[in-house]
């Protein structure tokens, strides 16, 4: 599997197996009442066709400039891709402030290795910025947490 | 005559107090975004929606316009002054602008390409005057059968207008289709891929999916090299306005570079991106000199730089007529739309002239202040550029979360956008597009209803489409595309457009 497209390729066809194995158990009706069915069953149909059509054209003429590059420095991307999803879950238990506080302070020690106060402290002044930008200024409504804010 | 009613009617409109301060304001922050290269104007837009909530809905359109129209002016900026593109739309712009800078020449650059835009800009909104009421008033006789057609023109033509292969982006299509498909049918009720989540019973909504394509997907392709700094061009830029010479150069381009771009950005999937291309491989094959362009050609800056201001206001017309969008951008606008529970389509300029002609004569109103203010301002912009992007990066991620949240006050659409991050640095790995993803996924659920209603209509005929003469050229379209698609000379021309974010 050097390929992009071989990626690509395999994984909608996946997606299409998924989708349309479940699409299949919803009301399909007729072309004279169509019901909720029809369409995605139809969709993932053809996205399944087309998908396995891809795969077998780059299994058998995949181009060498079309092959995938790994990341090199991937420890960067798991960090954030963790902290986002970290924010989202702990954003109501934990509260605005100190969520807000501890996702920027991770971000920007991990772009900033070196130094600690420094990162403290933006991570500080955005989340009295935001603060007062969004919940102020604004008026949206902030989750707040155990520190009730 | 009527056009000079509705134009009066129009003015009316945005030269009120309030939306002149919301032009000012989104044409500001168009150009502020569009400099800084990283965050897309698409990502902007959706963040910036919940801001629109409280506003009328004219208001928050013409902001939001202003903000597109306004990032094309800044992209040119960076290009110009640091050889990086700040908005897809001005890559094209980097090769010759860039070139002028160093042989001394930005001031110049910088002046032909906010004057060139502000022509393009005026003639783009002339052409919407023009053209969208006789469309408008041609798709009120549209039926479910004519609209499902035309959005399947639509999508067909997204798929062939985006670079690399199109059977990949008809996949994409059929993807975003099936995005769309999420949350409970229309007219049953019946719950389709809901897993009881109760956040996905309307569907996947459209900020997080954008703001997590493009806002976070960025990011995170732009983590794969190191945070390091730009070489700015740091000399003082001197004499802005360009000289007589320059503008018997470029006015051809400016004028051809300004229709060609409106028309690419009325087709859906076209843009400000391909109208900027088209524009220089037109200059450079009508030049004298074409050996002149990759070394300063001055036709190189002003061509593109007209075309993309005058696309992203083409863009406009599928909107306000059939209330159809063109690119991400407009999806995003259709979006704020119904938010406001206004129905897009033709009765827009039916049933609420004060908004349809409120927002063609702001684009003027705007372009006028761009032109004014973007100049003078030059110095401040660049300042911006010299901010580290590591401190940058941290802000635009939160700025993303923070947005997304206030939309819905959802933990779960935070979480969806994450995953949407993710699906959006796939996409890049993997050279899949993702606009015609888009699209689809807008349109889908629009094309789902026209489709059945056609239907029940015909009593279950599927011939209802070719049969009934406007739908039948629609599907006649199709095919031609399909077509053109197999001939090789057409590939090989595809293979080397730039990518765009719309």
């Amino acid at each position: 599997m050097k390929h992009r497209d071989s990626y690509s390729a395999l994984g909608l066809l996946l997606f299409a197996i998924l989708v349309g194995g479940q699409a299949i158990r919803f009301p399909f009706g007729s072309l004279r009442k169509v019901g909720p069915g029809f369409f995605p069953l139809v969709l993932a149909t053809l996205l399944g066709i087309l998908s396995l059509d891809l795969l077998i054209k780059t299994v058998r003429h995949g181009k060498e400039e079309s092959r995938i590059e790994w990341p090199k420095r991937w420890g960067g991307l798991i960090l954030v891709m963790v902290a986002l999803f970290a924010y989202s879950i702990l954003l109501n238990p934990l509260g605005f402030v100190l969520t807000t506080v501890l996702f920027t302070f991770v971000v920007f020690k991990f772009a900033d290795p070196n130094r600690w106060l420094a990162p403290l402290a933006i991570s500080i002044i955005a989340t009295v910025a935001s603060y007062v930008v969004f919940k102020i200024w604004l008026g949206i409504p902030f989750p707040l947490g155990i520190l009730g804010m | 005559m009527d056009i000079l009613s509705n134009l009066y009617l129009g003015f009316s409109v945005s030269l009120t107090l309030t939306n002149l301060w919301y032009c000012l304001v989104g044409c500001l922050i168009g150009t502020f975004i569009g400099v800084l290269p990283g965050l897309g104007v698409t990502a902007t837009i959706a963040l910036l929606m919940p801001l629109t909530f409280r506003l009328d809905p004219t208001t928050a359109i013409i902001m939001l316009a202003g903000i597109y129209y306004g990032a094309q002016y800044g992209g040119s900026t960076t290009s110009i002054l640091v050889n990086i593109p700040g908005e897809a739309s001005s890559v094209v712009t980097c090769i010759d602008g860039y070139q002028m800078a160093r042989s001394g020449r930005a001031g110049p650059a910088l002046g032909i390409a906010a004057f060139g835009s502000f022509i393009a800009g005026t003639l783009a909104t002339f052409g919407l005057a023009f053209l969208a009421p006789p469309l408008a008033s041609l798709a009120l006789d549209f039926g479910p059968a004519e609209y499902f057609g035309l959005m399947s023109v639509g999508l067909i033509a997204a798929a062939f207008l985006a670079q690399g292969s199109m059977q990949k982006s008809v996949m994409m299509v059929i993807l975003g289709l099936i995005f769309g498909t999420v949350g409970r049918d229309l007219v049953t009720s019946f719950p389709r891929f809901t897993y009881g989540i109760r956040e996905l019973e309307d569907g996947l909504g459209l900020v997080p999916v954008l703001i997590g394509l493009f806002g976070v997907g960025e990011m995170l392709i732009n983590l794969e090299s190191p945070l390091e700094g730009r070489q700015i061009y740091q000399q003082h830029i001197k004499g802005i306005l360009p000289s007589l010479n320059d503008w018997k150069q470029s006015i051809g381009a400016i004028l051809r570079g300004s229709v060609m771009g409106f028309f690419l950005g009325i087709i859906p999937g076209g843009g400000a991106g391909i109208s900027s291309y088209s524009s220089y491989a037109v200059e450079k094959r009508l030049s004298k000199a074409p050996e002149k362009f990759g070394q300063g050609a001055i036709q190189g800056v002003a061509g593109p730089e007209s075309a993309n201001n005058a696309g992203s206001q083409g863009a406009f017309v599928p909107l306000l007529t059939l209330g159809i969008p063109a690119n991400s951008v407009m999806a995003l606008l259709i979006g704020a739309l119904m938010i406001h529970g206004i129905q897009p389509g033709p009765q827009i300029m039916t049933k609420t002239p004060q908004m349809f002609w409120g927002v063609i004569t702001s684009m003027y109103v705007g372009n006028l202040m761009l032109l004014l203010l973007n100049l003078p301002l030059i110095g401040m912009w660049v300042q911006l550029l010299k901010v580290p992007y590591r401190i940058m990066f941290p802000g635009i991620l939160l700025i993303c979360l923070i947005g997304t949240y206030s939309m819905n006050n959802s933990s779960f659409e935070l979480f969806l956008m994450g995953l949407f991050g993710i699906l959006g640095y796939l996409f890049k790995k993997l050279d899949l597009e993702p606009a015609p993803m888009i699209l689809a996924f807008v349109l889908g659920p629009l094309m789902e209803d026209s489709f059945k209603q056609a239907l029940l209509a015909s009593r279950g005929d599927l011939t209802v489409f070719i049969r009934r003469p406007i739908s039948a050229t629609f599907i006649g379209v199709i095919v031609l595309f399909i077509i053109l698609q197999m001939i090789p000379l057409v590939r090989r021309y595809k293979t080397s457009v730039p990518k765009d974010d719309l």
